[in-house]
């Protein structure tokens, strides 16, 4: 356990090094998130249908996904990678439990340090100028911070399924592409989840990446209260333990390819 | 003439030092047209949900959309030299292209045609051909000439953007990502006419990065809409002009960080 | 008489180096504080090249042969003097100056990297406008003599250091430049390749009459080519002589190797001087200020049982050692 947390936090540190990235994605999140604001304003003002959520709560929801961008699966791990093309990978003659711990912590780290260095600024700045507003009570804050926590991790266990695709170079690198969009898409940054249609939106909702982004919102817009609280944490477990086991048993027969091919 | 000629030989040569990597690349550049195409779904979920935008259907919005991202593709795929700007500089490749019979910005914009970024490319097409259609825009030589010379101009402004960005890596040597800000931020904003945005947005992309004025005016004249600002119709041929001339801006900028470079020693 | 086919004089280069504090805070405090410090790299440097000329530019790390050589290929503008190269001023007519002179550099490589060699050679054929004609015989005469016909249809990534060096020379050849600038080409090459080059960039210079410039920390290779010597160091030319001239540089240090005799009969002999052993032999150290050569051999003459007697006259590298020891502080 310890060595994991090790790496957990020297990956942190290496990490929180990116200050001025930060500042720089700071301006840049802002821009993209007024953008989108503004497009949605556009749609709500011309609609002759009722909206799925009044303007005020989805502009509280574009501010959340921008201040927490980084919280979701973004891109592989560089250094795992780097890893894996050059080969280190096979040389690495620890159990695939140890590997998968290993890179978990990295993933982890590597959703954690960029957030922390983020919201805050993003946030700030988004209430002081573009309407951003605080959580619509104090349940609403207790249970988006529990259910960010546990979006940590499954985010960070979705983005060890990417890692382990990579083993498998050519077709690893066009799935974890279409992860990554569909990420993107389905847990609700790119237009709060609510807007899709409602069939579609429903069955969204039963995938993991819903559970996300767009999750964690809805406990913070106060839509979700008191008992649904304990149904949404289970349904963000079963996901993680789910995909963890699927992503053991995949990094399993992927390291074993390794091994048989030679690296 | 032969800088013309220069300039295709070396894309050639990139792509096909690329093909060597045949399966990847094809995977990547099929992955980015489905990740570009995941885009436009959202625009037709909203437009189920919301029924219109301002006074734009659906195929209206569509039009603009695959403009910009046919543009941008074509754009974005030959920045890559552009994109690598400070390590070329670091590693001294840029020394050793001084050192050839040939400009400098020929050589680092010929530098790499990166395949995979055309997955956009293929999406933007299918969109803006079905737009088109939709739209019942006649298909004669007048609107595709106009067509293409908006995009040509849209594309000399992503192009200058580039150009002006990595100029800056001539004094600095860390590469400032500002330029990103312009490129994606404007086809993000660009996507859409820029009429639905408020006032300060559209004369930021009208008049500082004249994207939007390089896609509204044009498209809106194909489409046969009543344009938000009153302008003659022939302005629409003028207009364009405006991606030309930040692109010999962008040339003469670069040329004089080229001179700072060279004087200060690398 | 030869033209003169490089011309310098005074150039000088500084450069200002700013010393900044990292990150963003660094970045900030630089724009309004500028900490600089001026590096003379050149200072006030002259000399001139005749044709069909093989200069050895010798000197020191930091000296100022890389600046030099960059001014001479025109990717750097000095800051004081002029410079004509084939009548041209290098950086001011950068991309026609660069179609007559042939440049390499030895650590990196003007070959396209991932592609098969022919390519390349393709490519800069195109890139020089090298008639077709001239271009494949001249490429012929190249690839036959430095031995690379096998090697090119394969990528320049995947060619040892060796066969790159000499893929770049004939790179460096294609448009047959009567000019050739070469910054240490035999950087890790094995010795069989550096002879090879050597040989090589013999022909070129003797019976191609081609004008070599040669940087190189490889001495042997500078006295096996270079018929005049320019040694640099801190900016400053200190040596501009034939290399006859300059192997015969005032050293009073000889070393004499004996054999046959025991060490104890020589410290009687030469009770003051420095005797090292050498495996199976005596090493000698004296000073020819302090005693002729006549004097030792004399001396020597009256010793029984010397097997073997070597007098060793300092080669090019112990005098330009002596060069650099003297010149390290000169600023």
């Amino acid at each position: 356990m310890i060595k994991y947390y090790a790496f957990f936090l020297g990956h942190m540190q290496s990490l929180l090094q990116y200050r001025e990235a930060a500042i720089s994605g700071t301006f840049v999140q802002v821009f993209f998130g007024l953008l989108r604001i503004y497009l949605l304003k556009a749609f709500y003002a011309s609609s002759t249908l009722p909206p799925p959520m009044p303007f005020e709560q989805a502009v509280i929801y574009v501010w959340l996904v921008e201040a927490t961008l980084r919280l979701a699966p973004f891109a592989p791990d560089t250094e795992i990678v780097r890893e894996i093309r050059s080969g280190q990978v096979a040389y690495e003659l620890i159990k695939p439990m140890d590997l998968y711990f290993i890179w978990l912590s990295r993933s982890l780290a590597s959703k954690i340090a960029p957030t922390l260095l983020r919201f805050f600024p993003v946030a700030v700045i988004s209430s002081l100028f573009f309407g951003f507003r605080g959580p619509s009570s104090g349940f609403a804050f207790f249970s988006w911070l529990l259910t960010i926590c546990m979006a940590v991790v499954l985010s960070s266990v979705i983005t060890n399924l990417l890692n382990i695709s990579l083993l498998w170079t050519i077709s690893g690198e066009g799935i974890s592409q279409l992860m990554i969009a569909c990420s993107y898409l389905l847990s609700g940054q790119m237009i709060p989840l609510a807007i899709f249609p409602d069939t579609a939106r429903d069955l969204i909702r039963y995938l993991p990446f819903a559970g996300i982004i767009d999750l964690p919102n809805r406990f913070y817009l106060g839509e979700l209260q008191m008992e649904h609280l304990l149904p949404s944490i289970l349904f963000q477990l079963a996901w993680i333990l789910l995909l963890w086991f699927i992503g053991y048993f995949i990094l399993r027969i992927g390291l074993r390819k390794l091994v048989v091919q030679g690296g | 003439m032969s800088n013309i000629k220069i300039y295709f030989s070396f894309l050639a040569s990139s792509v096909m030092s690329q093909m060597q990597y045949r399966a990847s690349i094809i995977m990547l550049s099929l992955g980015q047209f489905m990740v570009t195409g995941i885009e436009f779904l959202v625009l037709l979920a909203l437009f189920h949900r919301f029924d219109s935008l301002l006074n734009w259907s659906l195929a209206e919005v569509a039009l603009f959309y695959g403009f910009i991202h046919v543009v941008f593709a074509l754009a974005d795929s030959l920045s890559r030299g552009f994109d690598v700007m400070p390590m070329l500089i670091k590693t001294g490749e840029l020394d050793r292209m001084l050192l050839r019979p040939v400009p400098l910005l020929l050589q680092v914009s010929a530098k790499e045609l990166t395949i995979r970024r055309v997955g956009r490319f293929f999406h933007g097409l299918i969109v803006a051909i079905w737009a088109w259609i939709s739209l019942g825009i006649p298909f004669g030589f007048i609107n595709i000439l106009l067509i293409v010379w908006a995009g040509l101009s849209a594309f000399l402004l992503f192009q200058a953007i580039v150009i002006l960005q990595a100029t800056l890596c001539f004094w600095t040597t860390e590469s400032i990502e500002l330029g990103n800000l312009f490129t994606y931020g404007g086809v993000e904003a660009v996507q859409f006419p820029i009429s639905i945005y408020p006032l300060a947005i559209q004369r930021f992309f009208l008049f500082i990065v004249p994207l939007g004025a390089v896609s509204y005016f044009p498209l809106v004249h194909l489409i046969g809409k009543q344009s938000v600002y009153s302008i003659p119709g022939w302005s629409v041929w003028i207009i364009p002009l405006t991606g030309w001339v930040f692109w010999l801006l962008s040339q003469w900028f670069f040329s004089l960080g080229l001179r700072h470079y060279t004087s200060s020693g690398s | 008489m030869n033209n003169a086919i490089i011309k310098v004089e005074n150039l000088s280069k500084n450069y200002f180096v700013s010393k900044r504090d990292k990150g963003m805070k660094g970045s900030i405090k630089g724009l309004f504080r500028r900490n600089h410090v001026l590096i003379e790299a050149l200072k006030d440097i002259s000399f001139s090249v005749y044709e069909g000329e093989c200069i050895g530019f010798v000197g020191p790390n930091g000296a100022g042969k890389s600046t030099t050589l960059k001014i001479l290929s025109g990717i750097l503008t000095p800051t004081s003097g002029s410079c004509t190269i084939l009548d041209r001023t290098p950086w001011k007519q950068r991309i026609e100056h660069v179609k007559h002179i042939g440049v390499v550099f030895g650590q990196r490589t003007q070959l396209w990297w991932d592609l098969p060699l022919q390519e390349s050679f393709d490519l800069l054929k195109m890139v020089y406008s090298i008639p077709t004609h001239d271009f494949q015989r001249g490429l012929r005469f190249l690839i036959d003599l430095l031995h690379m016909g096998p090697w090119l249809s394969v990528p320049v990534r995947q060619l040892s250091l060796g066969l790159r060096m000499r893929a770049d020379l004939i790179a460096s050849l294609l448009h047959n430049p009567d000019l050739l600038l070469l910054d240490e080409p035999s950087i890790g090459l094995d010795t069989e390749t550096k002879c090879d080059l050597r040989s090589f960039l013999k022909q070129l210079n003797t019976k191609k009459g081609k004008t070599i410039l040669l940087a190189s920390h490889d001495l042997w290779d500078v006295e096996a080519l270079c018929t005049r010597m320019l040694f640099i160091n801190h900016g400053c030319i200190l040596r501009d002589t034939t290399l006859k001239a300059f192997l015969s540089e005032d050293i009073s240090e000889r070393s004499i190797k004996l054999k046959g005799v025991s060490k104890l009969t020589l410290m009687q002999f030469f009770p003051s001087y420095l005797i090292e052993e050498q495996g199976e032999s005596l090493c000698l150290t004296i000073d020819t200020r302090k005693i002729s050569l006549k004097e030792i051999l004399t001396s020597l003459s009256s010793m029984e049982g010397i097997e073997e007697l070597i007098i060793e006259q300092p080669g090019i590298e112990e005098i330009v050692l002596k060069l650099y020891k003297e010149t390290k502080n000169y600023d």
